[in-house]
């Protein structure tokens, strides 16, 4: 494939990609369980922007709870398919996910904390007013992403130089441990059902009642994590060949590694952050640009964020047509969806190479 | 183009093969394993068959050592039986019971732990009173032991609960304390109607949240009988609603109740909202979405500790009386606000 | 002639202790190419990552034009020195002209991308390896001797005036090899110093102008190819089955053995 008509394939994708986004959007929008529909939601949107005056409040709020859904769902899957994107480059291996470097368990356990909190089951002493609470188990959730994924680099660099297998293998060992923690918190809080149910229900992940400050958070993550994609763009294609060849090519390695690692938890953490758990949409965005676009890192990074809003954004928009609004959470549609079309992609993919 | 889309190549760019290894022995090992575990249950199956013994007729025992074992066999036991025969208490399930402040006559009374066998039978019950939902291996292990486990019938309304009341009593041979009990829960459930009957029937909704989704009640439960009892109409089960679902802002919005029902759990954290309701009642407050919502403008949000909230023993009538009196303070307002005045998405 | 690399009193210890270069001095000059010999294990890898700055000697100092490379940043050392891998650890599916142009990392500015000078030092270097028809290939369909001419002009276009090339010949058939030390040659004629490592000792006689044998992490012998490849040295270096002959200049090595 010649560069350049693959520089404007990927152009033309990207452009269709934000096409369909702001399409999904739309009809998002039109969605859900009150029965608002047509003129009243694109009034209601145009008073959110100012356009139009607002609708009667109680209609309004509707139409802004539609809105921030969609956005929270597009910045999620934008997030998420990035940091799939940052952290499969930086292993070179396409089956890697941000749950690798732990952003997945540091924020479940994040979350569960604050969930512990809220329920009273861990005294804090602290007067907690109506919006704090609304912010503690984002907010812990974010914190618990990023401190795991600086204790696996950490760790890993322990001992001089972190190298790509000892991340990957620090990675494996620290989310072992954090599961263990979730797990004994998951485990001992059985008999204050509630604080239990709550916690297990995080781990689905959620797009509904989403409020300006969901949206915020992940799409500010986002916007930080796209500002690090020309630092290591060019560097991550040059680390597919190695991370030694690339150092010897002038790559600052270290620097490279770091900046896709913070780049790539700071993504993800302010997904799970603003929509809890969310699996899949990481690992198999870029997974699917690669087979259909293209593998180069400078490309594929950015058009992995229309992509991954479009696939969570679509995927949501789909299930509530059809089945109905409230029936599955995102991420367990994900999870249900995701093996078989992964197990798909990949028997495709050896049919394909037994062809060559 | 020669080659259709490339490929990124699993195995070239990280060493996976390392990690495979030839197929068939995988196959057999993973056949091996599972026969295995096969043999090991059939063992167990087998073991359990040959073990003498059917659980002692009913009659056989006395009754003279119960330990109730789940939140509403506490409230059944303590109510029919006198404290003397109640050997041990359920720590965790305590508190969501009838003795969550612990009178003085079972202060001295032996504690246990968790649902399991050991420590049961350590205190040397000749009964044990379990909920149907308890693990089922305890069960059976306690019965295999000669122990009687009698499992209350499952309670979903206060008629439920006050035929349970007759069954246990006739089982403990306490048939008049129970048929007591059932004259005092008529008379109380019949002044309930009464008092129902002199106001306005609110559109109620029941929200728990901890700030992820939160869930609402609908029909078929315990707490929708709750309602009904306390003159409410649970506007979640009227919209459909069954069982426990989650229900988002959106559909709260949509369901526009004139009060919303939410539990005070057990161990809140101090709220500068000085309020009684906890995390939901934050949840509702602090979602900017929901400001406009009647019951969250006016301040309609009732709570109910959260021990009533769970419960499913007769206390449920205990529940729909504390809830009429808070609707009570509630309700010259309510009164005031002709029903289905505010705003319908519909 | 002018020194550009010159290595000092080289020392590199394991952590173990065990010590894998012992006091190596070394220079070449712009135009020479150095060959490295060595039985395996000698710790010529060792000292031609050293060489080009991508492992720091415990002690001593590897300089280019004077500069110490352990102070450069790797952009900077990037600039003065290619290095050349044996083989890549991990083969990517990129067009080789995209693979050739990964040299030009160190040159391209990174908001304005490549340059017209960028693609022209890429075609230069392509058709200097005569690589120039492998263009719109993917590096993973090219067979081991095209895939060593890419790997070397990606090294020519990184524009570096030390290129450091580790057994460029290893798993080449006799004419690729052949074509490999015409090319290497050429590209120290070109005035670039070339310091390689390799077993192949009658290419290295002919093309090489100095020669260097590294014995357990010391050099016992450095000189020009006839000095330092002396029948009594190699047999003692190597053990005695080689068919050692001076010819044309040069000598020819191979090794020759009763077997069975």
């Amino acid at each position: 494939m010649n560069p350049r008509s693959e520089r404007k394939r990927a152009w033309i994708v990207g452009v269709l990609l934000v096409a369909v986004l702001f399409a999904l959007l739309l009809k998002s929008a039109a969605l859900g369980p009150s029965g608002l529909r047509g003129a009243s939601v694109a009034r209601g949107l145009l008073a959110i922007v100012g356009l139009a005056p607002p609708l009667e409040p109680n209609h309004q709020a509707i139409v802004e709870l539609r809105a921030w859904r969609g956005l929270c769902a597009a910045g999620v899957g934008g997030a998420l398919a990035l940091s799939g994107a940052l952290v499969q480059g930086m292993f070179r291996n396409p089956l890697a996910s941000p749950s690798l470097i732990g952003v997945t368990g540091g924020a479940s356990l994040g979350a569960a904390l604050g969930f512990l909190i809220l329920g009273g089951v861990v005294p804090t002493g602290l007067a907690l007013s109506a919006v704090w609470s609304a912010l503690l188990v984002p907010t812990l959730a974010f914190a618990g992403a990023a401190a795991t994924t600086a204790v696996v680099a950490l760790v890993a660099a322990l001992h001089g130089r972190a190298s790509v297998t000892s991340l990957l293998l620090v990675g494996i060992a620290v989310n072992l441990c954090v599961a263990g923690l979730f797990a004994a918190i998951q485990y001992l809080t059985l008999a204050e059902w509630e604080v239990g149910k709550a916690i297990l229900a995080w781990t689905f992940g959620a797009l509904d009642d989403r409020s300006a400050a969901h949206a915020a958070t992940v799409w500010i993550g986002l916007v930080l994590a796209a500002l690090c994609v020309p630092l290591v763009a060019r560097e991550l294609d040059l680390f597919r060949s190695g991370e030694d060849d690339a150092q010897a090519l002038g790559v600052d390695t270290r620097r490279v590694k770091t900046i896709a690692l913070v780049a790539s938890s700071l993504a993800a953490s302010a997904a799970v952050a603003a929509a809890g758990q969310i699996g899949f949409v990481g690992l198999v965005v870029p997974h699917l640009l690669r087979l259909t676009c293209t593998s180069n890192y400078r490309l594929l990074l950015w058009l992995s964020i229309p992509a991954g809003s479009v696939f969570l954004l679509g995927a949501d928009v789909l299930q509530r047509i059809v089945l109905g609004d409230g029936v599955l959470q995102p991420g367990v549609m994900m999870s249900l969806v995701g093996g078989p079309f992964f197990l798909f992609l990949l028997l495709r993919q050896r049919r394909e190479i037994a062809h060559w | 183009m020669p080659t259709a889309p490339r490929l990124p190549s699993v195995a070239g760019s990280f060493d996976l093969s390392q990690l495979t290894f030839p197929l068939p022995r995988g196959v057999a090992l993973l056949g091996l394993a599972a026969l295995s575990v096969l043999g090991a249950l059939s063992l167990v199956g087998a073991c359990q068959r040959e073990t003498p013994g059917a659980p002692p007729s009913a009659a056989a025992t006395r009754a003279s050592r119960v330990i109730p074992t789940s939140a509403s066999a506490v409230d059944f036991a303590s109510a029919l039986l006198e404290p003397e025969r109640i050997v041990a208490l359920p720590e965790q399930a305590l508190e969501y019971s009838l003795l969550h402040t612990l009178p003085p006559r079972f202060a001295s009374t032996a504690r246990f732990d968790v649902y399991l066998a050991e420590p049961i039978l350590a205190l040397g019950p000749d009964l044990v009173l379990a909920d149907a939902f308890q693990a089922p291996e305890t069960t059976q292990r306690l019965r295999q032991a000669g122990v009687e486990v009698f499992t209350l019938p499952v309670i979903g309304s206060w008629r439920d609960a006050r035929a349970a009341l007759v069954q246990l009593g006739e089982r403990f041979g306490r048939a008049e304390r129970a048929s007591e009990l059932c004259a005092e829960l008529d008379a109380r459930v019949a002044r309930l109607e009464q008092r129902a009957a002199s106001g306005p029937r609110l559109r109620a909704v029941v929200y728990s949240s901890f700030g992820g989704v939160g869930s609402t009640a609908g029909a078929d439960t315990t707490i929708d009988d709750v309602l009904r009892l306390a003159g409410l109409d649970n506007a979640a089960a009227l919209a459909g609603r069954s069982g426990h679902t989650d229900l988002s802002f959106e559909a709260l919005i949509a369901l526009d109740p004139e009060l919303i029902v939410v539990s005070a759990p057990l161990k809140a954290p101090p709220s500068s909202q000085g309020d009684l309701g906890g995390a939901s009642e934050r949840v509702l407050l602090a979602a900017p979405a929901l400001a406009e919502l009647r019951a969250v403008r006016e301040r309609r949000i009732v709570a109910l500790p959260a021990w009533l909230f769970a419960t499913n023993s007769f206390e449920i009538v205990r529940a729909a009386e504390l809830l009429r009196e808070q609707v009570e303070l509630l309700a010259p307002d309510a009164a005031a606000t002709p029903p289905g005045a505010g705003s319908r998405a519909r | 002639m002018t020194t550009r690399l010159e290595a000092r009193a080289l020392e590199l210890a394991y952590p173990s202790g065990a010590r894998a270069l012992a006091g190596v001095n070394l220079k070449v000059a712009a135009g020479e190419l150095l060959s490295i010999v060595g039985p395996n294990g000698a710790g010529k890898s060792t000292l031609l990552r050293c060489l080009a700055g991508l492992l720091a000697p415990t002690a001593g100092a590897v300089e280019i034009d004077g500069a110490p490379l352990g102070a450069l940043r790797p952009l900077e050392r990037a600039r003065r020195v290619a290095f050349v891998p044996q083989f890549l650890p991990a083969v990517p599916d990129v067009l080789v002209e995209d693979f050739v142009l990964g040299g030009r990392y160190a040159h391209i500015d990174r908001w304005r991308g490549p340059t017209r000078a960028d693609y022209e030092a890429v075609e230069r270097a392509l058709s200097a390896c005569g690589a120039a028809e492998l263009r719109e290939r993917l590096l993973t369909e090219l067979s081991g001797g095209q895939r060593q001419r890419v790997l070397l002009a990606r090294a020519a276009a990184q524009s570096a005036p030390v290129i450091v090339v580790d057994e460029p010949t290893a798993a080449l058939d006799p004419a690729h090899q052949v074509a490999v030390f015409a090319l290497l040659a050429s590209l120290a004629r070109e005035g670039r110093c070339v310091v390689l490592a390799t077993h192949e000792l009658s290419l290295a006689s002919r093309a090489s102008d100095t020669i260097a044998l590294l014995v357990c992490g010391q050099v016992r012998a450095v000189g020009a190819p006839l000095e330092v490849l002396q029948p009594r040295l190699l047999r003692e270096v190597y053990g005695p089955d080689l068919l050692i002959e001076a010819r044309d200049g040069g000598v020819l090595v191979a090794p020759w053995a009763r077997l069975g």
